[in-house]
């Protein structure tokens, strides 16, 4: 089996506001293989999104703090980094897409100089020519970037020219050749009139093109892992459902690793291959999609998928899950889901559950393929 | 900028335990909280009781020349054997109740020009011809440095105290306009107020109860800074030999410094020209450090970072996205700076 | 959208035209204050002229103050601007002394804008933290430091303990080279005079650092303001996403932006910068407007200049007018979403 390119290890991040704390993220274990992709779904305050921004430590700290845990990133804890090394990592390393496409762009400069400064990041680390992050157990240096491995499994099917290993050739590159490549990203998020754009600033795109120049941003620094935080959230459903298409399609060619945050179940049926459900900051159920969706083991995923609205449900009736998110300064002690439970039990209001292995429904699928965090996971098919 | 109620009286309690809780955890804004009152309340026992604090009356001789800095004379004497730190505490009174009058005044004065200014602004009234004028005024005084005006308004009128009062106040009254203009131009634009004119509630009520409390933060914040502003000029004024005479009855701290430094005896008698400067510095330090903190703590948005990180209750577990003000480049449509990130 | 250069051209000639009227107001307004003393007009604006002049003079003292009004715009503009009570004609004067107070303005700016707000950058960046606090601290001695006691605090101390100069432009009374310009510093690098125009920057030095330090305040604070406003947004975060070090980060980025509304205060700093030159370049004795100021309004007991006062108020307006409108025209530029048409 291949090595994971992020290995999280029961991180927990909590933050530190006056005299209390809350605890956003505890004890999350989760692996990314090179060419998967993770989806983690949950409601609004259940510590998907701390989640993702602590993978490249963009959280502030304080008042956020990584408590315990571990987040190996190919080979490094990026936990026992020093905040002023994390740029090396960031950007060609992991990747990141923000929710919000209307204000992540920088107003004053055009959409050309804001790609080519990641092209350019990339190309001074490619080259040698930045300081690289040195550190954890193996090095970490990008002028020996390997062409075949997890390193560059984004870069397959990118660029059609090959302009990736003459990059590494030509030391110097002038302004036309920067331009080239920053069309050839913007044709590849399927933008129709690249020629133009690329003269323009932010304010002068709709929602739905900035949130594409994002990604374009995001992909032509070849990120090792590529995270993404509700990418679609933000923009009208039309618009939504063709940002989607795109990361669809990109997903296929680019073959990423990729981890993708979102509220809405849909997206990550389309995009994932594995979903882990967040709840009140833990992973409750982790498995394939489709082995998930089709038999949940834990109760809050069965009643999160009843749920969900669904266009063809003949009764259209909308169904909620009684009760409230517990506030995290003062999480419910034993399994945090127990005050909404229906089937739960003395012991659920003692101790947490483990996230333990469930019996797959698809018997093609690995003993420990199917995970969930609940005592009764034969009782869930059971329920409404 | 949310939309907030009038306040109730249990609500006000609040939120002045909210602005001590603030000033507190601010350390320089204490600092020029704690100075400014001691200066006031120094001024007042001056004003009210001068024995209590000053031994020596302004020109009087203590028979001893030219000596340095010891207790029976803290900030020593001058060549006439005048006592420098009485007459630099005499000083104080005069000093301060220029500044607090003249910004005072102005802020009157441009305040309710402004809210003119503001209101009528629909074209083709009556109202906006008057508000129209009231701006290509203001453009042209804002034109002068206001020291430079008041130097030649002081010159033409005559040398004294009233007389540069007056000078400077009527350069100083501009900036108000401007100020409180702008803040009923933005507010009037807010989605309540088109919600209540929509709603039919006559608009210049709304925006009456509005715009006072709404304008309560960046006047208090600027009307401060200004104090100091003012001393200063003033001071200047002073020190070119245009407002005050001295040595004479009533000391000023600006026309004192040119008198001793005009001596040119500065490296022989440093402390003659020390302790005025040093009380022009104090005392405009004190509210600049004030007001400068002022606008951290009003604000609403620093407020609430503050807030939450020095109260000891529950924390909202979300914090919400807070609305834009409409008005494109409104300062308060930011996130709080310690805004933890989005908590998923 | 118009970002095209011609529309450029059209942005600024827009501005200048909206600025005649107020420099008409400015006028207006100047010559209103300074005859607020009716009685002592003749005497200040023709001091030893003859009888015949006086009497000319007074005649047109009582015309209608319109009629006044218009002999004396009209002679303002041919440049026909009196003469102080010496007989010193006050338009050659102020023409040289302009450039001299240009040059001391700019090296106050040139210092303000390279260390005043990588200070505000500074005091956002650990706003709240120690960092912030000394910077709040300097700023704010240098806002509640009086212009005088600053200046001469740094003639009679600092520039003996450092050996820097504190008097004139030069060590000389008059440079061996011919005066083109008026800029001290200029001047003798048109000359090709090393060691002259070393002796100008030190002599420089001194007046401009005072200047700086008295309004750093205000482009500090203004920094500090707008990068706690733009330090929060979401594009800064994407810019720390890219891999971009936090120096880039700050400065590119951010900076870059919260710059935008740090040039509106560039007319409120011109006026502090001018207002100070009065005092300063007096302390300093720089050959400058500031200095003539001093002395036309009678400063340290000279005799008054009604006319050189006069003028004097003019161009200061004048100048912060201009200020204004080069404010008005770099938000214009720095900020993408101004249409220029």
């Amino acid at each position: 089996m291949t090595e994971p390119v992020l290995r999280i290890q029961n991180l927990s991040i909590s933050y530190t506001v006056g005299a209390g704390t809350f605890q956003a993220v505890s004890d999350v274990t989760l692996d990314i293989y090179p060419g998967r992709v993770v989806g983690i779904v949950g409601e609004t305050g259940c510590g998907k999104s701390t989640l993702a921004q602590a993978i490249p430590r963009l959280m502030p700290e304080p008042p956020g703090s990584i408590g315990a845990g571990r987040i190996m990133f190919r080979g490094t804890d990026l936990v026992k980094v020093p905040k002023s090394k994390m740029p090396m990592v960031r950007g060609t390393g992991i990747g990141m897409i923000f929710q919000e496409p209307l204000n992540s762009l920088n107003p004053a400069y055009r959409v050309f100089d804001q790609i080519v400064e990641s092209i350019q990041i990339r190309h001074f680390r490619d080259l040698g020519l930045v300081k690289s992050f040195q550190g954890g157990d193996k090095p970490f240096d990008y002028s020996k970037r390997p062409t075949t491995s997890v390193g560059s499994a984004l870069t397959k099917g990118i660029v059609p020219d090959g302009a990736a290993e003459q990059a590494v050739k030509e030391r110097i590159r002038t302004k036309s050749d920067y331009r080239k490549e920053v069309l050839d990203y913007l044709r590849l998020v399927r933008i129709n009139d690249p020629e133009t754009i690329i003269d323009l600033y932010p304010h002068e795109l709709s929602g739905g093109m900035r949130q594409r120049i994002m990604i374009a941003m995001a992909l032509s620094e070849k990120p090792s892992l590529l995270i993404a935080d509700e990418p679609t959230s933000a923009l009208d459903v039309t618009i939504q459902a063709q940002v989607l298409t795109l990361m669809k399609d990109l997903i296929d060619e680019v073959d990423a690793s990729i981890l993708f945050i979102s509220h809405d179940l849909g997206v990550i049926a389309e995009t994932a291959d594995e979903i882990g459900v967040m709840y009140a900051g833990r992973i409750i159920e982790y498995g394939p999609v489709d082995e998930v969706f089709r038999s949940p083991r834990h109760p809050y995923t069965k009643m999160l998928l009843a749920a969900a609205p669904r266009i063809y449900k003949a009764d259209g009736s909308l169904r909620s899950i009684p009760g409230n998110v517990p506030n995290l300064s003062r999480p419910p002690p034993g399994c945090r889901f127990h005050p909404r439970c229906p089937i739960a039990k003395p012991i659920c209001k003692v101790d947490p559950p483990p996230l333990a292995p469930v019996p797959p429904s698809d018997p093609a699928l690995a003993p420990d393929a199917h995970k969930s965090a609940c005592y009764f996971p034969e009782e869930v098919p059971g329920l409404p | 900028m949310a939309a907030t109620p009038p306040r109730a009286p249990a609500q006000f309690r609040e939120s002045l335990g909210t602005f001590w809780r603030v000033l507190r955890a601010n350390p320089l804004s204490f600092l020029g909280f704690l100075m400014v009152a001691i200066i006031c309340l120094t001024a007042l026992i001056i004003l009210v009781a001068p024995h209590l604090l000053v031994p020596y009356g302004p020109q009087v001789n203590t028979g001893s020349y030219s000596r340095g800095p010891s207790w029976k004379h803290l900030f020593g004497t001058d060549g006439n054997g005048f006592d420098i730190y009485s007459n630099v505490m005499l000083a104080l009174p005069l000093d301060l109740g220029i500044g607090v009058g003249i910004a005072g005044a102005a802020l009157l004065a441009g305040g309710g020009l402004g809210l003119i200014a503001g209101f009528y602004d629909r074209p083709g009234t009556f109202g906006a011809a008057v508000s129209l004028t009231i701006m290509r005024l203001t453009d042209i005084f804002l034109s002068f440095p206001s020291l430079i005006l008041a130097l030649a308004i002081t010159r033409a009128l005559g040398i004294g105290v009233w007389e540069t009062v007056f000078a400077i106040g009527l350069t100083w009254w501009p900036f108000y306009v401007r100020l409180v203009r702008g803040e009923v131009l933005a507010i009037k634009h807010l989605p309540y107020v088109t919600a209540a004119r929509a709603a039919g509630v006559r608009e210049n009520r709304i925006l009456l109860r509005h715009v006072v409390r709404n304008l309560l933060e960046p006047i208090i914040v600027y009307f401060t800074l200004d104090i100091g502003t003012v001393l200063v000029t003033y001071s200047t004024i002073g020190f070119i030999g245009v407002a005050s005479k001295y040595p004479g009855p009533q000391p000023e701290w600006g026309a004192m410094l040119a008198y001793y430094q005009g001596g040119g005896l500065i490296n022989t008698y440093p402390w003659e020209v020390f302790a005025p400067g040093l009380a022009i510095f104090i005392t405009v330090l004190a509210f600049s450090l004030l007001g400068d903190g002022l606008r951290d703590i009003l604000d609403p948005r620093t407020r609430r970072a503050f807030v939450r990180s020095t109260a000891s209750h529950d924390p909202p577990p979300e914090t919400p996205a807070l609305p834009s003000a409409g008005g494109g480049a409104a300062p308060g449509a930011v996130a709080a700076p310690f805004d933890p990130g989005g908590l998923g | 959208m118009g970002r095209s250069p011609s529309d450029l051209i059209i942005f600024v000639l827009k501005r200048l035209v909206q600025l005649i009227p107020v420099l008409f107001g400015v006028i207006v307004l100047t010559f209103f204050f300074t005859h607020l003393d009716a009685g002592n007009i003749c005497n200040a604006w023709y001091p030893h002229a003859g009888a015949a002049t006086i009497k000319n003079c007074e005649a047109t003292a009582n015309q209608p103050i319109l009629t006044q009004f218009y002999q004396y715009f009209i002679n303002l503009l041919q440049g026909n601007w009196g003469a102080s009570v010496t007989g010193v004609l006050v338009y050659p004067y102020i023409a040289a002394a302009v450039p001299a107070t240009l040059e001391l303005v700019l090296a106050a700016l040139f210092i303000m804008i390279f260390i005043g707000i990588p200070l505000g950058v500074i005091a956002a960046q650990y706003s709240g933290r120690l960092g912030d606090h000394l910077v709040r601290i300097f700023y704010l001695s240098g806002w509640a430091t009086p212009t005088y006691l600053g200046a001469v605090i740094a003639a009679v101390f600092v520039g003996p303990y450092l050996g820097l100069p504190n008097h004139g432009e030069y060590s000389t009374l008059a440079p061996p080279f011919h005066q083109y310009t008026h800029m001290s510093v200029l001047d003798a690098l048109i000359a090709g005079n090393l060691p002259y125009t070393i002796d100008a920057i030190s002599h420089l030095i001194l007046p401009a650092a005072v200047l700086a330090f008295i309004n750093m305040g205000i482009a500090t604070r203004m920094t500090r303001a707008s990068m706690l406003e733009v330090l929060p947004l979401d594009y800064v975060r994407s810019a720390r996403m890219k891999g971009l070090t936090e120096f880039w980060v700050m400065y590119k980025h951010a900076l870059r932006n919260a710059l935008i509304t740090t040039t509106t205060v560039l007319g409120v700093t011109a006026g502090g910068l001018l207002a100070g030159t009065v005092v300063v370049e007096e302390v300093f004795d720089w050959p400058g407007i500031g200095q003539y100021a001093y002395t036309a309004i009678g400063g340290g007991g000279s005799t008054p200049n009604y006319a050189g006062a006069v003028a004097v108020v003019i161009i200061f307006a004048v100048a912060v007018v201009v200020a204004n409108l080069i404010a008005d025209i770099l938000y214009g530029v720095l900020d993408p979403r101004v249409d220029w048409r």
